[in-house]
């Protein structure tokens, strides 16, 4: 019973499967750009569960065109939800690439073995730069 | 490596559990299945004639969720200023872009094949956006592609060729446009005496109340779209600006 549940359900695993890939990049990367990518490999991850998920029948359609059958429809709920996703999807990679780029400038400015110090110091050292160029 | 083993041995803990989840479920394409039982049935029988649209993801977006989605667009608004803040060159006099830096020139077919598929692009983002209106587009698509338009337009020429031709100023009015426009349209129902955005407005009926809100959806649709292209576009600039500023 439940192994045959499991093949009906085999898009949600290939779902999961996407969200651990990602969740795998977000624990061991390093760079800071890689774990932005496998967050959104885990965001394509939940939408495409959400998508599947939203399957009524065999998934004919989610226009109402003129007389149109109810039982055809897919649910539009999941659709939603995955537009609302994409939108926010798209604000945090935005904020995340910015910081992980200022990050990156932060630390390139000093020598490695310098780098727990180094965020006072370049603050500091940016500060003079300013008032130097204005 | 032992970190590697633990890593690993943690997220198969994980699959296997989300994996017996799964084995759970009910039946993928199941018509029984409780999410299908609770509010779809209302959507989808009634969401043409009370939302005035023929997509019915559409209507649940821009309709009857519609708070929701004010949410969705105050967020990436939210998202986009603290991505401005944390990148911004502006108070110390560098919101100007410098002269090109970069060691290699784009070759003169590259520029030309842009120049003439910028419009193009543009076109095409004008398309999905009104095709949205009623069947399988979205504007926040078409706002997407009009940002990947700039970003193409500022990669092959510099970014201060792309400031010149858009504006600073353009930028931020069409970022703050997006946010305005939907709480524009959401309090043009309070003025109306109805309820913050109720798209249905007292008094018309027929073909003008489906004319009027499909005026409305639009301009809904219109601000994510907008608020979707502004956002790429800031964010890339104020980068290119900050690998700019780095010797």
């Amino acid at each position: 019973m439940s192994h045959s549940r499991f093949l009906l359900n085999l898009n949600y695993a290939v779902a999961v499967l996407i969200i651990l890939i990602g969740l795998y990049a977000v624990i061991t990367r390093r760079s800071g750009v890689k774990k932005v990518i496998g967050l959104i490999i885990m965001q394509s991850g939940a939408s495409l569960f959400l998508v599947a998920m939203g399957l009524v029948g065999s998934g004919a359609t989610r226009v109402a065109t003129p007389g149109f059958r109810a039982a055809t429809l897919i649910n539009p709920v999941p659709h939603t939800l995955v537009l609302i996703c994409m939108m926010m999807s798209a604000g945090i990679t935005a904020l995340a690439l910015s910081l992980t780029l200022t990050i990156h400038a932060r630390n390139r400015k000093q020598p490695a073995e310098e780098r727990p110090a180094a965020v006072g110091q370049s603050q500091e050292k940016a500060a003079e730069e300013g008032v130097a160029e204005s | 490596m032992i970190r590697k083993a633990a890593v690993i041995f943690g997220l198969a803990l994980l699959a296997g559990g989300l994996l017996y989840a799964v084995a759970k479920m009910p039946a993928m394409g199941d018509a029984g299945a409780p999410d299908k039982t609770f509010a779809m049935p209302r959507f989808i029988e009634r969401g043409l004639e009370e939302a005035g649209n023929r997509s019915i993801p559409n209507d649940v977006f821009l309709n009857y969720r519609a708070y929701d989605t004010m949410g969705g667009v105050l967020a990436l608004f939210t998202s986009f200023c603290a991505a401005i803040v944390v990148l911004d060159r502006s108070r110390k006099g560098r919101s100007v872009a410098g002269p090109d830096t970069s060691p290699v020139q784009s070759s003169v077919m590259l520029r030309t094949i842009v120049r003439l598929l910028i419009p193009l692009t543009i076109m095409f983002a004008a398309y999905v956006s009104l095709m949205g209106v009623n069947t399988l587009g979205y504007s926040l698509q078409s706002g997407v592609i009009i940002g990947g338009a700039i970003v193409l337009l500022t990669l092959v020429f510099s970014l201060l060729e792309t400031s010149r031709r858009m504006r600073p100023g353009l930028q931020m009015a069409m970022e703050s446009a997006s946010i305005l426009l939907f709480i524009g349209v959401g309090l043009l129902g309070v003025l109306l005496g109805a309820h913050f955005l109720t798209l249905s407005l007292s008094g018309l009926s027929g073909r003008s109340l489906q004319i009027e809100r499909a005026v409305l959806m639009y301009g809904l649709d219109l601000s994510i779209g907008l608020s979707a292209a502004g956002i790429i576009t800031s964010v890339i600039f104020s980068m290119m600006r900050e690998a700019d500023v780095e010797p």
